[in-house]
């Protein structure tokens, strides 16, 4: 059990007075597990089509690694029908790396870090660089919060996320890296 | 657990000083020399790391310049800057530069370099015939392989690897990809991630790269016995003896961030990683940002970037 002194309570206390508070997205709460994201993927009940993408893209060592990154994760269902080809065929080696890479950003990105910059984006919207060079657009609709990849598709941030040694798993419905309708 | 962190904080000011090493790449074809005046220290084991196999020649004058003093630290810093042209990764940068200032910065500490390479090469396709395919008048003959290409009409195809490259038509085929001309032959061609750059597969000989720079392979603590090279926002494993791809080690953005000028866009989140929360937590004064192994403090305000934060643990 911790033990936390008044003294040292009030010296915080003090300090917050003093010192710019920093922004709600800074802190984070919530500890992270000790698995990384290749392994909190597999353990995922929903996640199972993308940690066969992830297997068939030869990148497991990424997301075993240092890291850290964000991965904005379609859900099983969201796979449905979404193209014409299936990610985890072994001819799609290339494709399946190229859906990850435009799911991804770098870093560690918590659902609170992205409403609150959010709560400061004046015209409620903010972009996440992704690690194919795409732009990640999230804004809020009600309580839940949209991403839509530039020139490509839209999901809507799912589930509960997922803090992994590594960096973060954030479920969400549907796959971004969708050719526009015809 | 040893904790290892290297501060450098670089005011933009002294980005004004004189002699920062000026360099600009040349046609875009060579490979960087490293030949200018004024050679900075060379690492005895990556000798070759900011030479790289970039595009164009490298006039490099570079300047040593002492970092954080005090407390027995005998860490020296050096800086240059370089120019290369961008290339299609940079397309829709905030600016539109023709030519897009690099930094190069070179630490040393306790005698050993810590080299951090900020700048690589740019594949944007390479030209002429791929393997197997003869060449014939206006491109490259189209039987085979490039008929196959032709007759590749998968709409994902054709629209995910056009929107990731550079202007023009690309086409996706077993492993690769290729421009398409004009005339609707084969203008060039690149090696992809997990097609003919998958795991097992040769390092193709006419794809360039930059040898990883030490601070990356400290930093996603990869040290076994591979040859690492950088190219596309990609880090691989090459076994020195087969040039088979070994490991794909890390994804990168590729993206530039130099002290003093405006943070690219896509950062707007909050991004650190758990461990350095504490110490790089965003103020009303200061916001930080994760990048590529590095944290970057930036001016909420201006955008302009403060700081650049090397991790090492």
């Amino acid at each position: 059990m911790i033990r936390v002194s008044t003294a040292a309570v009030l010296a915080a206390f003090a300090l917050a007075a003093c010192n710019p508070a920093p922004s709600a997205d800074a802190g984070g709460a919530a500890e992270p597990s000790s698995r990384t994201l290749a392994a909190e993927l597999k353990g995922a009940g929903d996640l199972g089509t993308l940690e066969a993408v992830l297997v068939n893209s030869g990148l497991e060592k990424v997301l075993e690694g240092v890291g850290p990154y964000t991965v904005f994760a379609p859900v099983d269902d969201a796979f449905d029908g979404a193209t014409a080809f299936d990610f985890r065929d072994e001819a799609e080696k290339a494709q399946a790396a190229a859906l990850l890479r435009s799911h991804m950003v770098p870093g560690a990105v918590t659902r609170a870090d992205v409403s609150a910059a959010l709560g400061r984006a004046e015209d409620g919207k903010v972009e996440m660089r992704t690690l194919d060079n795409g732009l990640i657009t999230f804004t809020r609709e009600g309580e839940a919060i949209v991403a839509t990849l530039a020139d490509g598709g839209r999901a809507v941030l799912t589930g509960e996320e997922v803090l992994a040694s590594n960096g973060v798993i954030q479920p969400i419905d549907g796959v971004l890296l969708m050719a526009p309708a015809a | 657990m040893r904790n290892f962190l290297m501060i450098t904080a670089v005011a933009a000011a002294a980005l004004t000083l004189p002699a920062a090493a000026m360099a600009q790449n040349g046609n875009g074809n060579g490979k960087g020399q490293g030949n200018g005046r004024g050679q900075a220290e060379r690492g005895p084991d990556r000798d070759d790391g900011d030479r790289g196999r970039g595009r164009g020649q490298e006039r490099a004058e570079r300047r040593d310049d002492r970092g954080p003093r005090g407390k027995g630290d005998d860490r020296r810093w050096e800086r240059a800057e370089v120019r290369v042209q961008p290339g299609p990764r940079d397309r829709d940068r905030d600016d539109d530069r023709r030519w897009d200032e690099r930094q190069v910065r070179r630490a040393v500490r306790d005698g050993v370099p810590v080299v951090v390479l900020r700048d690589a090469p740019r594949n944007v396709y390479i030209q002429g015939c791929p393997p197997g395919l003869a060449k014939k008048n206006n491109g490259c003959l189209p039987p085979g392989q490039a008929r196959q290409i032709a007759r590749a009409d998968r709409r994902w195809d054709d629209w995910y690897w056009s929107r990731t490259r550079d202007d023009g038509r690309w086409r996706y085929d077993d492993g690769y990809v290729y421009r398409i001309a004009d005339n609707g032959g084969v203008a060039g061609w690149l090696p992809v991630l997990g097609g003919a750059l998958g795991l097992g597969n040769l390092w193709p000989q006419q794809y360039q790269y930059a040898p990883a720079p030490q601070y990356y392979t400290d930093y996603w603590r990869v040290n076994d016995g591979y040859d690492y090279r950088y190219a596309d926002g990609v880090m691989y494993g090459v076994d020195p003896q087969t040039q088979a791809i070994g490991s794909v080690v890390a994804l990168l953005t590729g993206q530039q961030w130099n002290v003093g000028q405006r943070m690219p866009s896509g950062y707007d989140v909050y991004n650190v990683p758990y461990a350095y929360r504490g110490r790089y937590a965003d103020t009303a004064d200061s916001w930080y940002r994760y990048n590529d192994g590095y944290v970057y403090q930036v001016d909420p305000t201006t955008q302009l970037v403060q700081a650049v934060i090397q991790l090492l643990v």
